[in-house]
């Protein structure tokens, strides 16, 4: 039976990694899909277009270390289960 | 902040969507301590999205810098190029219709120039004609729904060819886009026309037959007075003259967009003083297609109404009374220009006729008769100096002398005439006309263009007699002078007539000083027997045409 702190890691996790995914599913895609060269053109449109990009990356960064972080909860997740295990035989 | 091209409908679209984006950025949450970095990132970005990059968005939507307000009011946006609009995929297909439509009429037309009676060839065109304009209105109806002005398709046209783009505007009403922006593009389409393509080349109209690029937009500025004026303003002389193949066009053209019933006289002037000073030095070659043969004739059409501006008026035009006379004297020698300025001198009537002869302050302003006498002398010195002396130059004359005359009787005695006046023509009462009857001065301008010649030597004085007639008629009418007044006038004048009387020594042979003094001594003696303003108003027509410099070379 899992420890009560390795349920709360676990929680911990699959928060991190919904958030995660949501963040790692390019949410800026639908806005920079309509703010193409049909929309507008020129140095401003260049700029936004770039900027809003990284803004995407940025997002896309954050998810994946959001998706990291629950893997090392996990993992610690499941260190304290076999510990428990251990402690339990 | 600078676009070159945008699609508001589509800034809209993206404007839902960052707004929609950022509301579901700030929905996210997550209060995990791990979570603290990324969760700060996503509000980072969130405030972005519905901070600046939600305002550049929105600002480009309302102040639509290249769109309709920036362009009509002719306030350009900073650092745009004119040719600056955007390639909507939509618009780029409909160009190529348009194109391709084109080329179908002008093959069509091509296949009229030698067989020009065909049917099915002119219902070929109707066809076509009917398809563009089903194009731009279903444009139209597509923009109007996505909030999209029809500007943008107006910009495009610049970048096509320009045969299509006249075909699609003139399909462009004043719903659709103002008088001033249809001239705008209208210019702008004709000097790429004349341009020609990439290597000066000329497009395909110049060799196809029939209507050219000129015609077309002519014809469709002939149909907007308003954007005819704009046109005429904006247009180089030589882009006017040397385009279309059908001269009629382009006299449509300059009458509408410069007729006294719809422009002051400082837009007339803007348009014609250019043209006056343009084409002296420009000769027309008559043997080319694609010019106006008839330019000095159109331009004496048009100038008509505004004579006065070529000389007693010049500083109206912005130029001298020498620079006026100048371009009088172009028109006069050119015997087109001189036959179409006697044609025209009805219209100059009327617009003498429609002359506002009361100043702000409510008096009388005799301001223009002395401006239609002076007229009337310059146009007499010049036909003079230049030996004109034709039926037609009479013809002229008469019809001038007419017009003032009838301007100074309106002047001197406004309402006397009542009904029986009709506006434009001389102001005279059937006791006026029977009286000038009978001393064989000519009222009507048929009876002038048949016979034409001066009465008595002069015009100015024919005009001074008419007026002179007709303020004297009135008189007697309202009571204000005996009714026998113009017995004694007749008497006066029949000493100088040429068929009742020989001039004496006195009159030192010359007939219209001869007749100005006897006109003198008439109002003279009335002076005493009538009112004071009775007397002012025939001392005011006297003045008014006296004329010493054309008397003295008459008479010399």
């Amino acid at each position: 039976m899992p420890s009560a702190d390795a349920e709360l890691l676990r929680v911990r996790a699959r928060r991190l990694r919904r958030l995660g995914a949501q963040l790692a599913s390019r949410p800026l895609d639908g806005v920079l899909r309509r703010a193409g060269d049909d929309t507008w053109r020129g140095p401003l449109a260049e700029r936004w277009r770039h900027e809003v990009a990284a803004a995407q990356l940025r997002l896309a960064d954050a998810g994946d270390e959001l998706v990291r972080q629950a893997i090392v909860l996990e993992r610690r997740a499941d260190e304290l289960e076999l510990l428990a295990r251990r402690v339990a035989t | 902040m600078t676009v070159l091209g945008y699609d508001l409908g589509l800034l809209d679209v993206l404007r839902r969507h960052v707004e929609r984006c950022a509301g579901e950025l700030g929905g996210l949450r997550c209060t995990d301590p791990v979570a603290v970095t990324a969760m700060a990132t996503v509000e980072l970005v969130r405030r972005r999205l519905a901070g600046e990059w939600l305002d550049d968005v929105v600002h480009v939507i309302s102040h639509d810098p290249l769109g309709g307000r920036a362009v009509a009011g002719g306030r350009h946006h900073p650092g745009l190029p004119d040719w600056a609009t955007p390639e909507l995929p939509d618009l780029d297909a409909r160009m190529a219709t348009f194109v391709e439509l084109t080329a179908d009429r002008l093959r069509v037309q091509g296949e009229l120039v030698w067989d020009h009676a065909n049917p099915q060839l002119h219902l070929q065109l109707v066809v076509i004609d009917s398809l563009i304009r089903s194009h731009v209105a279903a444009y139209v109806c597509a923009a109007r729904s996505a909030g999209v002005g029809v500007l943008r398709l107006v910009r495009r046209l610049r970048w096509t060819d320009p045969m299509a783009a006249a075909l699609v505007l003139r399909h462009l009403g004043p719903d659709e886009i103002d008088d001033r922006a249809f001239a705008t593009a209208a210019v702008r389409i004709l000097q790429i026309w004349h341009d020609g393509g990439e290597r000066g080349e000329r497009f395909g109209d110049w060799y196809a037959g029939g209507d050219n690029t000129a015609d077309v937009l002519f014809r469709a500025l002939a149909d907007r007075p308003g954007a005819a004026t704009e046109f005429l303003r904006r247009a180089d002389p030589g882009e006017l003259f040397l385009s279309a193949q059908h001269d009629d066009l382009v006299a449509r053209l300059l009458l509408i967009g410069t007729s006294p019933e719809r422009v002051d006289e400082a837009t007339a002037g803007e348009i014609l003083r250019p043209i006056l000073e343009w084409l002296p030095e420009h000769p027309i070659p008559g043997s080319l297609d694609g010019v106006t043969r008839s330019a000095a004739a159109l331009v004496a059409a048009a100038v008509s109404p505004w004579l006065p501006a070529l000389g007693p008026r010049a500083g109206r035009w912005g130029w001298s009374w020498e620079e006026g006379d100048a371009a009088l004297r172009w028109l006069l020698t050119d015997d087109a220009a001189l036959h179409a300025m006697v044609a025209a001198s009805d219209g100059w009537r009327e617009r003498v006729g429609t002359v506002a002869f009361l100043g702000e302050d409510g008096r009388l302003d005799d301001t223009v008769v002395r401006e239609l006498a002076a007229t009337l002398a310059q146009v007499q010195l010049a036909l003079h100096d230049h030996e004109i002396a034709d039926a037609e130059a009479d013809a002229l004359m008469a019809e001038l002398a007419l017009g003032a005359a009838g301007a100074a009787i309106s002047v001197a005695a406004p309402g006397a005439w009542g009904l029986a006046a009709k506006v434009g023509k001389p102001l005279l009462t059937p006791l006026a006309l029977r009286a000038l009857d009978r001393w064989g001065l000519i009222v009507s301008p048929e009876r002038a263009r048949a016979d034409a010649r001066s009465r008595f030597g002069d015009r100015s004085v024919d005009a001074a007699v008419i007026a002179l007639t007709g303020l004297v008629a009135a008189a007697i009418e309202r009571g204000n002078l005996p009714p026998d007044s113009l017995d004694r006038l007749g008497e006066a004048l029949g000493g100088v007539a040429p068929e009742r009387g020989e001039l004496g020594e006195h009159d030192g042979g010359c007939r219209p000083r001869a007749v100005g003094d006897r006109l003198h001594a008439f109002v003279a003696e009335v002076g005493p027997r009538t009112d004071a303003a009775t007397h002012h108003a025939l001392l005011a027509v006297l003045y008014a045409f006296g004329n010493p410099t054309s008397d003295a070379l008459l008479c010399s």
